[in-house]
């Protein structure tokens, strides 16, 4: 295309909250008007830069990379990057400016700026620029001059931008004259902030936004008119007639700016080796080493496999990267950190044979292919899971320390305007009140599963807005149109960057909220998409509880468990299993998974690994899960979609349920390379697009053609193949997954007092709350004794073999004041509350009161044990300082003239105030009154026959309404004796919806559906039971 | 003994009925809490009979104003408000049976604070006999004095006396005349009579006005005065001023004039400020000018801030501090203008005719001809979220020698002249 204009001063949306486009429209925009390039520049940042690469580069234009960089004096510089230096230099003063200020601000001074000028262009425009700003106030003369020493004559551009605006052309007429005398060229731009017109709409919203204003009070803050579009070569030659030369310089400039993202210069750190060795054979010696340690057998084919990708890392020049993951494994292990490689990691056997993974891919048959490829030209992708909390905060640490503050960051998390967020914003910003907005708000879906009326409109209109009125109506199209845009940038839970040399010369970093750490300015995808090559260091519950349950079973059995070396094929683990008695192991324990293992009646690892991925959305959307148990119970024939396909899929008897077993469908049936069925996976993953996927499909088809396979069975591979990929479970990573769920279930099974404790100090993770973990862990023989201060700490501990609660459970405990009592009591026990009161001075009333009121003052006095109103009344007075004069005389009046707190007190004082009891169930103090009323046990329920109308009751402890599930809700009712389960169809939720989502304790009328020991009973009729006024904690999934 | 008249969830003008009807019983009149009052009832038997009987009138006074009362008469006034605020209807509780009378009833006719509730709650105490029965030392070292004091009330001991309701201070002069009057002059004349009144009582209560409420009949007009004044003169002036732009609709046969009282304006002059018209004279001026413009037409202009061309609103004219800034008028604003542009309001209608999307000819009230130079278009538009959005394009335009700015309303497809450059 020949040019005649480029527009090289835009800003998009990742200005958050100075512009109203998505770079992505930028890019569609400028091809559409044939424009060849066009450069974007946002505030303080290269925020929006990978993606407007990207795009630029999909439509054919070239995307030039700037910033306005704001200073201390309130001008912001409008800098594009002319070669790699200038953008280096850019991403340095950005990291400088961002690091020594809060997030969020952060300007450059006049000094730096001269510091790191080379290689960098300065156009003199913009509402903030500096002869802008100058010219009102001093001719601008004496700005001019400062610019070109610090930038060079040839390195400026008076920039002339005309927006049909007065006072603008003003400062335009004197900057002509400015760029006569000073001989400088003068530059046309449009200081573009959307790209299309209506845009401008969302732009005064964001301006509200950022000003904290209504729209009837942001006055002359708002855009004066709608210019600041894109405009076409011809209207901007047509705007600029009188001044032809500020235009043509536009096409100039653009040939001068040769830095573009593809030549970012990034270089994964090397790591440091030995005189006399290489990152190579370091790498091979590492590897050698724990081949011959973690293979078991370390045969041939495992030393071929080793060697095969050993040269594949070697040509990749991938050694370095490999080595940096297995020093912070090394660090893990120096440091008793549990960690464990998961994801597709898990596919290569030299990940398994430097410990970063767990699994055996060799034994396992993992496709090494999913993880690294020749072709992809991509960086390997490992993910690491590490206990959440401190130990994954050690470990993040540690790579700080070993790669400095400005080598290694975190990913950044872009976060974007959905439904809720919108629908409150641009509701302030339009002045509906408060009330209306949270109304609003409360409507927007909770569950996953969403039917077809649950869109925004149809929100809009149960908050009872009438979406014909044209106020609402704008209110709705605003809220449309901000969804998907940047809202601010968060940072990734785990993702780190790390690089040779410096990372702040790749891309600026920014102070992340949590201190001491940086987050880079660019997602983890744009990150991939820019081949910076990222470390996951994830956070874990399981992990943690694992890691926790190890010490436990160490300091108060004695014994050693090595987590690597469990013993194989437990029988009380797979009996638990098979029961699916699984509350609290990872994984396994949700009540889909459930269902599930009575009839998948696991018996040895691999039917784990198969257990972990069967319940996923992939495997229910294609239908996977029921010819899958069928053929596992013998109840259906094995087949095969195609005989060529019997390798791939006799593990899962016929049935795909694995990432791996689709790409190696492809691979076998339509003739795809490694590379090319992960490029399909990527396709159909969750940035896909239609276009690609047809593409995909089309080559797919041709490939099977070719190999043969038509029609119905091509169809039904096709279906399997597209159905699953989006959701599919890699096999190496339902591996790693695997391994911790058999550890969790062994430990359960063995040490149930360690791993319940170990629960209840990580909570919140898993499916179920702590007084559902309580309860189960008491039904299987545990003895769980409440929190008393005289013997709590502030985690859950172990005494005798039993279970003592921590004061982490007293809801409004502060931990520091928990240590305190616990370090005044070693010192000498307490004697009474006073004494309490007065040697933990930082005990506050309301802690004293919350501790009382769930007992855990009842065992205070040696001689008197008291009960919960007698310590209640204590504490009242002890709260009531006497002064120093007359505290010290002992006034024991144990006793109380109150009376005991009955059962249903005592049990609602025990979920108000720990969330559970460690007494009876709630539903067992109302059992006879249940057994008159015909209502079955959980625990009978097994007995009774399929098809029997029954009657089951308890409390809510699990509300779902899967995305899978078709507006089916599912519920968890727990009794004394166990757990049920109901099916509720659609029209019943919707005739019960407020029983089913705000009843505590249901009684569920139904017919029993006992098929292969799955128990569940299918709703006719629900009602709402007076049980007690215990506060029952639901896990409701969203 | 007192009684008590208590409405569940009184709304917050219930109170004046209650004093009303109390008081039609006794003088003395506690006006407790919203929805509560208590009145002095010993010695009424004589007059109204019983206390039951007494209770019954009370109820039945309280219904003829709408209100549905529960009515509790008891020997001292907090024993009655809690039977009143316990029981439904009509209570009457005999001299010494307060405390049996009582202890079935919740915590919260006490009405404690919060915090004392929810501990007396989590005791498990629920009612006032279970309260009563504590020992009273342990409740006071417990719960201090508040404590005691609702010990006391839960025991129906507590005695204290009543807080008489004082009527506030009103200042009202009401004529009902013996003949109808149908035109201003002579009102004249009554005003200035009532108001010297007012004026006079408000001078020895040391208090000012800053509105008077007329009344003539139906006919009602509110004075605002943007200073507290006690001249009975300047008063009658503004009042006629008033009522002559609105004048009464019918002839007036009774007038009633109330001031509300503010505390009046103390005012010490700097030596060296200058001289501004008196407050008083300044509002009577404002007042003959809006009688003769219009109300809308008279004040101080206040630019709006908005992109809007020409957009402002009329506030109220008062004497501010010298040299201030009004709002939407910054240095950036005033400095860009070199020239004064002289406003047509309304802008004048023009027909123009363009050349290469340039105005090139126009006409407009007199002025027609070739336009010799045209700069522009600069545009403006805003508002798009309300329906009286704009969008236009303005031109500076020459004709005849002289500069005059122009525009074209993109809604309305027209063009207008408004206003030529000095």
């Amino acid at each position: 295309m020949s040019a005649t204009y480029v527009e090289l001063h835009a800003s998009s949306a990742f200005s958050f909250l100075e512009g109203a486009s998505l770079p992505e429209e930028f890019a569609g925009v400028c091809a559409h008007y044939q424009m060849p390039a066009m450069a974007l520049l946002d505030r303080d940042g290269f925020y929006g830069s990978p993606r407007f690469h990207l795009a630029a580069k999909k439509a054919g234009i070239q995307a030039h990379i700037g910033a306005e960089v704001t200073s201390t004096r309130g001008i912001r510089y409008a800098l594009l990057a002319e070669t790699r230096e200038g953008y280096q230099n850019l991403c340095r003063l950005m990291t400088r400016m961002k690091l020594r200020a809060p997030k969020g601000k952060g300007a450059i001074t006049e000094d730096e700026l001269a510091a790191f000028a080379r290689g960098v262009i300065c156009l003199t425009g913009g509402d903030y620029g500096p002869l802008t700003k100058a010219i009102p106030k001093n001719d601008g003369h004496a700005e001019l001059e400062r610019l070109v020493d610090i930038f060079g004559r040839e390195n400026i551009y008076v920039e002339l931008q005309r927006h049909y605006d007065r006072k603008e052309e003003a400062i335009n007429q004197r900057a002509i004259t400015l760029a006569d005398t000073f001989h400088l060229p003068v530059l046309a731009t449009n200081g573009i902030r959307y790209a299309l017109p209506h845009q401008r709409e969302i732009l005064d919203v964001f301006t509200c936004i950022r000003n904290h204003r209504t729209l009837e009070t942001a006055g002359r803050l708002l855009s004066q008119n709608s210019e600041r579009l894109l405009k076409t070569p011809a209207e901007m030659t047509r705007l600029f007639y009188d001044v032809p030369r500020a235009v043509a310089n536009t096409v100039e400039l653009s040939h001068r700016l040769q830095f573009t993202l593809e030549d970012l210069g990034y270089e994964f750190p090397k790591y440091p080796v030995g005189d006399g060795e290489t990152m190579t054979s370091f790498l091979r010696k590492r590897t050698e080493e724990g081949a011959l340690s973690r293979f078991r057998p370390y045969d041939e084919k495992s030393r071929h496999q080793i060697e095969r990708e050993l040269a594949l890392i070697e040509k990749l020049k991938l050694e370095g990267y490999f080595l940096i993951v297995w020093d912070i494994v090394q660090f893990c292990l120096q440091n008793n950190i549990l960690i464990q490689g998961r994801g597709s990691a898990a596919n290569s056997a030299v990940c398994y044979a430097l410990g970063i993974t767990a699994v055996d891919p060799v034994k396992m048959e993992l496709l090494f292919e999913r993880f690294l490829s020749e072709e992809r030209g991509e960086w390997p992708d490992i993910d690491l899971d590490l206990p959440s909390g401190d130990q994954r905060e050690r470990a993040i640490q540690y790579v700080y320390q070993r790669y400095g503050a400005l080598g290694a960051a975190m990913t950044a998390n872009v976060i974007t305007y959905r439904g809720r967020s919108a629908a409150r914003e641009v509701g302030k910003v339009l002045g509906f009140d408060t009330e209306t907005l949270d109304h609003l708000s409360s409507l927007v879906g909770h569950f996953e599963y969403k039917d077809e009326s649950d869109t925004l409109e149809a929100q809009f209109q149960v908050a009872g807005f009438d979406i014909r009125d044209p106020r609402i109506r704008k209110f709705l199209e605003l809220c449309l149109s901000l969804q998907d845009l940047p809202r601010h940038l968060g940072q990734h839970s785990g993702g780190m960057v790390i690089c040779q040399g410096q990372l702040d010369s790749v891309v600026p970093l920014e102070p992340a909220t949590m201190p001491g750490r940086n987050v880079v300015q660019w997602d983890k995808d744009d990150c991939a998409d820019m081949g910076i090559v990222k470390v996951d260091l994830l956070g874990l519950g399981m992990m943690a509880v694992l890691e926790d349950s190890l010490k436990l079973i160490r300091d108060h059995y004695g014994e050693e468990v090595d987590l690597a070396h469990l013993p194989e094929n437990d029988p009380a683990s797979y009996a638990a299993m098979q029961k699916a008695d699984t509350v609290g192991m990872f994984q396994i324990e949700s009540r889909a998974q459930m269902s599930c293992l009575p009839r998948m009646r696991p018996e040895r690892f691999y039917d784990i690994v198969v257990q972990v991925a069967i319940i996923r959305p992939g495997p229910i959307v294609g239908n996977m899960v029921h010819p899958y148990l069928k053929r596992r119970q013998r109840r259906e024939k094995v087949k095969y979609p195609h005989p060529a396909l019997e390798p791939v899929l006799k593990r899962t008897l016929g049935v795909p349920l694995f990432q791996e077993q689709l790409l190696r469908m492809a691979m076998i049936t339509a003739g795809f390379s490694g590379g090319q069925a992960e490029e399909l996976r990527r396709a159909f993953g969750f940035k896909r697009s239609e276009r690609r996927m047809k593409e995909v499909e089309v080559e797919l088809r041709k490939g099977m053609n070719e190999n043969g396979i038509v029609g119905d069975v091509q169809d039904q591979i096709i279906h399997s193949i597209t159905s699953f990929a989006l959701y599919g479970f890699p096999e190496s990573h339902a591996a790693s997954f695997a391994l911790i769920a058999y550890a969790s279930a062994y430990l359960k099974c063995h040490y149930l007092a360690a791993f319940t404790a170990a629960m209840l100090n990580n909570q919140p993770m898993g499916f179920y709350s702590p007084a559902t973990l309580v309860k189960d862990a008491q039904r299987h023989g545990l003895k769980v004794k409440p929190i008393d201060v005289t013997k709590s700490g502030w985690l859950c501990t172990l005494e005798n073999g039993a279970l003592r609660l921590g004061m982490r459970y007293v809801k409004g405990m502060r931990e520091s004041v928990a240590h305190a009592v616990v370090e005044a009591r070693t010192r000498a026990p307490f004697t009474c509350v006073d004494d309490l009161a007065r040697r933990v001075s930082d005990l506050q009333k309301r802690e004293l009161i919350l501790l009382a009121e769930v007992g855990a003052l009842n065992f205070l006095s040696p001689e008197h044990r008291m009960h919960r109103r007698d310590a209640l009344w204590q504490v009242e007075r002890s709260c009531r300082r006497t002064g120093p004069l007359l505290e010290t005389i002992d006034v024991r009046d144990m006793a109380s003239p109150l009376s005991q707190m009955t059962e249903e007190e005592r049990l609602v004082a025990d979920f108000h105030g720990t969330g559970m009891t460690v007494g009876p169930h709630p539903m067992a103090y109302y059992r006879e009154e249940l057994n008159s009323l015909g209502v079955l046990r959980a625990m009978d329920l097994a007995t009774v026959l399929n098809g029997t109308y029954v009657r089951v009751a308890g409390a809510v402890i699990a509300r779902q309404r899967p995305g899978t599930a078709k507006g089916f809700v599912f519920l968890s009712l727990e009794d004394e004796t166990g757990i049920s389960n109901a099916i509720i169809t659609p029209d019943i939720f919707q005739q019960n919806r407020f029983t089913v989502v705000g009843g505590r304790f249901l009684l569920i009328e139904g017919r029993l559906q006992n098929v292969d020991n799955v128990i569940s009973v299918k709703a006719d009729r629900l009602e709402i039971l007076p049980v007690s006024e215990a506060a029952v904690v639901s896990h409701d999934f969203h | 003994m007192y009684a008590c008249i208590y409405i569940p969830n009184a709304s917050g003008d219930s109170s004046a009925a209650l004093i009303d009807c109390a008081t039609t019983f006794s003088p003395r009149v506690e006006s407790t809490s919203a929805g509560i009052v208590v009145f002095d009832a010993e010695g009424l038997e004589r007059l109204f009979g019983s206390y039951s009987e007494i209770a019954l009138k009370v109820a039945d006074a309280a219904r003829e104003r709408g209100l549905e009362a529960n009515i509790a008469v008891a020997a001292n006034p907090d024993a009655a408000i809690c039977a009143a605020r316990g029981f439904g209807g009509i209570t009457v509780l005999n001299r010494g049976s307060e405390k049996s009378r009582l202890r079935d009833l919740p915590l919260t006719v006490l009405a404690p604070s919060q915090e004392i509730l929810e501990t007396i709650e989590r005791w498990g105490i629920r009612t006032l006999g279970a309260f009563a029965r504590l020992p009273a030392v342990q409740i006071s070292e417990r719960l201090g004095q508040e404590g005691v004091q609702l010990y006391k009330l839960a025991q129906g001991a507590s005695m204290r006396p009543i807080v008489p309701h004082a009527d506030a201070l009103r200042f009202v002069e009401i004529i009902e005349l013996d003949y109808e009057i149908e035109t201003i002059e002579p009102l004249t004349f009554i005003l200035s009579r009532m108001l010297d009144q007012l004026c006079s009582r408000m001078r020895s209560r040391n208090r000012a006005t800053h509105e008077v409420r007329l009344r003539l009949g139906t006919h009602m007009r509110v004075l605002k005065l943007p200073l507290p004044v006690r001249n009975p003169r300047l008063l009658t002036k503004l009042l006629i001023l008033d009522l002559e732009a609105h004048p009464p609709g019918a002839a007036v046969k009774r007038v009633e004039v109330e001031a509300i009282p503010t505390k009046p304006r103390v005012v010490q002059n700097g030596l060296f400020v200058p001289l501004s018209p008196e407050p008083e004279k300044l509002e009577l001026t404002l007042a003959r000018l809006k009688a003769v413009v219009g109300e809308e037409n008279v004040g101080a202009a206040e630019i709006l801030d908005t992109h809007r061309p020409d957009a402002f609103r009329m506030e109220k004219f008062h004497l501010g501090e010298r040299g201030s800034l009004r709002m939407g008028m910054d240095s950036t604003t005033t400095s860009s203008c070199s020239l004064s542009l002289r406003l047509f309001r309304p802008p004048l209608e023009a027909t123009v005719q363009l050349r290469n999307a340039a105005p090139s000819w126009i006409a407009f009230h007199g002025v027609h001809g070739s336009i010799i130079t045209a700069r522009g278009p600069w545009r403006t538009s805003g508002d798009w979220w309300r329906p009286n959005m704009w969008d236009r394009e303005e031109w500076d335009i020459e004709v005849c020698d002289v500069f005059y700015r122009i525009y074209y309303d993109v809604h309305l497809d027209r063009w207008y002249a408004q206003g030529a450059y000095d």
